[in-house]
C-alpha cells in the first residue's frame, strides 16, 4: 500500500502554496502529513511527493536526514527517542539508553520483533531543566529514571496485549 | 566604485561586487571554500572570516556588503587566529595524506594550511573518524566523503547550474555528508564541472584520477572544438618518459562572454580523440603532389567548418593556384546536442568554426563538385557522396594524417560571432593543414 494524499489534503497543500513564495517552504508541512499518517517517509513516498507537488526529491531527502523527528523507514508502534544532547547526557541519558536497550532487547535504531517499540535519538527536546528526557511518539517524558522507563514500557505492553 | 581600506592600504572596488571577487582583482586573496563566483554566496564554510574595523566579531568576507570607506584587516592577528581555528576544525577528521591525494597541488585546503596554519595535529591517528571512500557518484565523478569540507558547492552546482538536483546533504552536524537521493547517480551533461569546483579532493574525476600529479602538467589556453560554442579551455599536457607528449585533461577556463566558468562533458572528454598520431604520410603526400601537378584544375577542394580561419584561407589560396573550385561543408548538426535547461552551452553544430566558414562565402551546395576532391577536415571521418576523395584529417582513417586542432595555432569564430585564438598545446608530430598546403604548393617542406 503506497501513500496518497486525499483530495482534501491536496487542497490544503495548494492553499499553503499560494501563501509562500518558494515551494520549498512546503517541504516540512508536507512531510509531517505523511509522517503523521504513516509513521515514516520512504523513498517511494518522496518520489510520489516529487511527482505530485513538483518539488525536487532531494529537498525532501535533505529535510528527513536533517530533522530527527522524521523517519525514513517503518518504525515500531511506539517510538522512544532519547534526547542525545549535552544536558541529558550529563544527567545520565547514556546509562538510561543502555538500560532501555537491555529491557527491550534491541539496540539504538532498531525495532522490537513484536513491532511495538523502536529506539532512537533526538536532538535537544528543549526540556533540559527536566533532563533526562525522551519522546514516546509525540509525547514528552521528563525526569526519567529506570523505574519510570520500566513502568512505561510495562504499561504499553499490557495495553497492547489486552487488545 | 568606492574606496575601501585593506590593511591600511586604499583600494577602489565596485560597491555592488563581492569583497572576495573585488579584492582578487587587486591580487589580494581572502581564503574561502564555499563562495564561488558562479554559485554565489552560501556562507557556510567560514573560511573567509576577516576582521572588519568597527565590528565586534570577525565577519565573513563573502557576505559582507561593500561600503565606502570601510576598513578590513586580512593580515591581522585576529584574522589569522580565526583562520587557524577554522583550519584545525577542518582537519580534525581529514585524512593526513596529501601526498597520495589526487587533488594535491590544486587543493585549497592544502594551500591554506601551508599559508596560514602549519600546526601539528592534536588528534591521534587512531581516533580519527573514518568515512566512505571512492563512492561512485556516476558520470565520472568519484566522491571521497573523508575529504569533503561540506562547502555545498557541488550541491549548488546541480541546483543553480545544471538544474538536475542530484546532490544534497544528508544527516546533520558531524554526520552530514553529500548524498544522492535513492542512489540515483549524477546524470547531466555538465557533471565534470563538479570536480572542477570542489575546492578539495572530495570530488575527483574517474577519468583523470591518479594518472598524473598536477605540478608536472603544462597548461595551455585553447578553445574547445567540440561545438560551435567554442568554450575556453585549459589544456593540461605532459611528456611521460620514453613516450610522446600527451594531453591528460581539459578543464574549463573562465571566459565571461562565452562559457563563464564551465564546459560540457562532451567537450571535456574530447581530449581523448586529440592525441598525437604518428603520420605515415611521406609517400601519400608525394603522390598527391605529383598527381595534382599533372592534373591541374581536374580536382576540387572541400574545407569543413572544423578548420581554423587561417587554414581556410590557406585552402582558398591553394584552390586558386591550381584553378580548383573551393567548397565548404558545415553540416555537422546534432539536434540532441543542445540544452533547453541548465547551462545551455552545448550548441548543435559540432564544429568550432561554422561562422568562419560563412565569412568566406564558399558554396556549400555540392551538386556540381568534381569527382576528384581534396578534403581538409579536423575531426572524425564523415559520409559524403564523393567518388574519389582524399581525406586530410588527424585521424587514423585519414588518407593523409595532419595535426589536430590542439596541435596548431588558429582562430575560430563562435556561434555568437566572437573571434578567438586557440594556442597549440604541443608541437605536432604530424604536419598541420597549413604546412601540408604549403608543401603541396611547393612553398615549403612538409615536416
Ligand atoms: S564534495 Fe567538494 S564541493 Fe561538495 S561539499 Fe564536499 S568539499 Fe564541497
Ligand atoms: S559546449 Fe561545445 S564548446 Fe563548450 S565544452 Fe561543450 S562541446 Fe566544447
Ligand atoms: S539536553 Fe535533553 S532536552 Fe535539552
Ligand atoms: S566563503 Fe564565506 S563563508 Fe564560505
Amino acid at each position: 500500500m503506497s501513500f496518497k494524499f486525499t483530495p482534501e489534503e491536496l487542497k490544503s497543500i495548494e492553499e499553503l502554496r499560494s501563501k509562500v513564495d518558494d515551494d520549498r517552504a512546503l517541504v516540512m508541512p508536507v512531510l509531517w502529513m505523511v509522517q503523521r499518517k504513516q509513521g515514516f517517509i520512504g523513498n517511494d513516498d518522496i518520489l510520489y511527493l516529487e511527482r505530485e507537488l513538483g518539488i525536487r526529491a532531494i529537498f525532501f531527502a535533505e529535510a528527513i536526514g536533517y530533522f530527527a523527528m522524521f523517519n525514513d523507514a517503518k518504525k515500531g508502534k511506539y517510538e522512544l527517542k532519547f534526547c542525545k544532547t549535552i544536558t541529558c547526557k550529563l544527567r545520565g541519558s547514556d546509562e538510561l539508553i543502555k538500560f532501555c536497550e537491555n529491557l527491550l532487547g534491541i539496540k539504538m535504531g532498531e525495532t522490537s520483533s513484536d513491532g511495538l517499540f523502536s529506539l532512537g535519538e533526538s536532538e535537544c527536546l528543549g526540556y533540559c531543566e527536566k533532563a533526562p528526557c525522551m519522546l514516546c511518539g509525540l509525547e514528552q517524558h521528563a525526569e526519567l529514571n529506570e523505574e519510570k522507563l520500566e513502568s512505561l514500557i510495562q504499561k504499553i505492553r499490557q495495553e497492547n496485549a489486552s487488545r | 566604485m568606492v574606496e575601501i581600506i585593506v590593511d591600511s592600504e586604499k583600494f577602489q572596488v565596485d560597491e555592488n561586487g563581492n569583497l572576495i571577487t573585488e579584492l582578487k582583482k587587486h591580487g589580494i586573496e581572502i581564503p574561502h571554500f564555499c563562495y564561488h563566483e558562479a554559485l554565489g554566496v552560501s556562507g557556510n564554510c567560514r573560511m573567509c572570516l576577516i576582521e572588519v574595523v568597527g565590528q565586534k566579531r570577525p565577519q565573513i568576507a563573502c557576505d559582507t556588503p561593500i561600503s565606502a570607506g570601510m576598513e578590513i584587516k586580512i593580515n591581522s592577528e585576529l584574522t589569522r587566529k580565526v583562520q587557524k581555528g577554522l583550519l584545525e576544525m577542518e582537519f580534525i577528521n581529514h585524512p593526513l595524506d596529501c601526498p597520495t591525494c589526487d587533488q594535491a597541488g590544486e587543493c585549497s585546503l592544502q594551500e591554506y594550511y601551508m599559508k596560514f596554519d602549519k600546526e601539528g595535529s592534536r588528534v591521534a591517528v587512531a581516533d580519527k573518524v573514518k568515512k566512505h571512500k571512492r563512492e561512485d557518484f556516476g558520470s565520472n565523478v568519484i566522491h571521497d566523503e573523508e575529504r569533503c569540507v561540506l562547502c555545498r558547492r557541488c550541491v549548488r552546482f546541480t541546483q543553480i547550474c545544471s538544474k538536475t538536483y542530484e546532490l544534497g546533504i544528508g544527516g546533520r552536524g558531524e554526520h552530514s555528508k553529500i548524498m544522492l537521493f535513492n542512489d540515483q547517480k549524477i546524470n547531466n551533461p555538465y557533471a565534470g564541472n563538479i570536480v572542477d569546483i570542489c575546492p578539495v579532493g572530495a570530488m575527483t574525476s574517474a577519468d583523470f584520477r591518479f594518472k598524473r600529479r598536477v605540478w608536472h602538467l603544462k597548461t595551455t589556453e585553447a578553445i574547445c572544438q567540440g561545438c560551435e560554442r567554442g568554450c575556453a579551455l585549459s589544456v593540461d599536457s605532459d611528456k611521460p618518459k620514453y613516450e610522446n607528449e600527451q594531453i591528460y585533461r581539459f578543464r574549463a577556463r573562465f571566459d565571461e562572454s562565452v562559457n563563464g566558468h564551465f564546459i560540457c562533458d562532451f567537450g571535456r572528454y574530447s581530449y581523448k580523440f586529440e592525441q598525437l598520431i604518428e603520420p605515415k604520410n611521406d609517400n601519400a603526400l608525394l603522390n598527391l603532389k605529383d598527381e595534382l601537378k599533372a592534373n591541374l584544375s581536374k580536382f576540387d577542394v572541400l574545407v569543413t567548418s572544423s578548420l581554423s580561419t587561417e587554414e581556410m584561407s590557406a585552402a582558398i589560396k591553394f584552390a586558386k593556384s591550381f584553378g580548383a573550385n573551393l567548397y565548404g561543408y558545415d553540416d555537422f548538426r546534432d539536434e540532441s546536442f543542445c540544452d533547453s535547461e541548465g547551462l545551455k552551452l552545448r550548441y548543435p553544430n559540432k564544429t568550432a568554426n561554422k561562422k568562419g566558414l560563412e565569412h568566406l562565402q564558399t558554396s556549400t551546395d555540392l551538386t556540381h563538385i568534381k569527382d576528384r576532391v581534396i578534403v581538409f577536415h579536423l575531426g572524425d571521418k564523415f559520409e559524403l557522396n564523393l567518388k574519389n576523395p582524399t581525406f586530410i584529417m588527424p585521424r587514423k582513417q585519414a588518407d593523409i594524417i595532419c595535426a589536430s586542432a590542439y596541435h596548431r595555432d588558429g582562430h575560430t569564430i563562435n556561434c555568437d560571432g566572437i573571434l578567438r585564438f586557440s594556442k597549440a598545446v604541443l608541437s605536432p608530430v604530424a604536419p598541420s593543414i597549413e604546412q601540408i598546403i604549403a608543401y603541396l604548393m611547393d612553398e615549403k617542406e612538409a615536416k
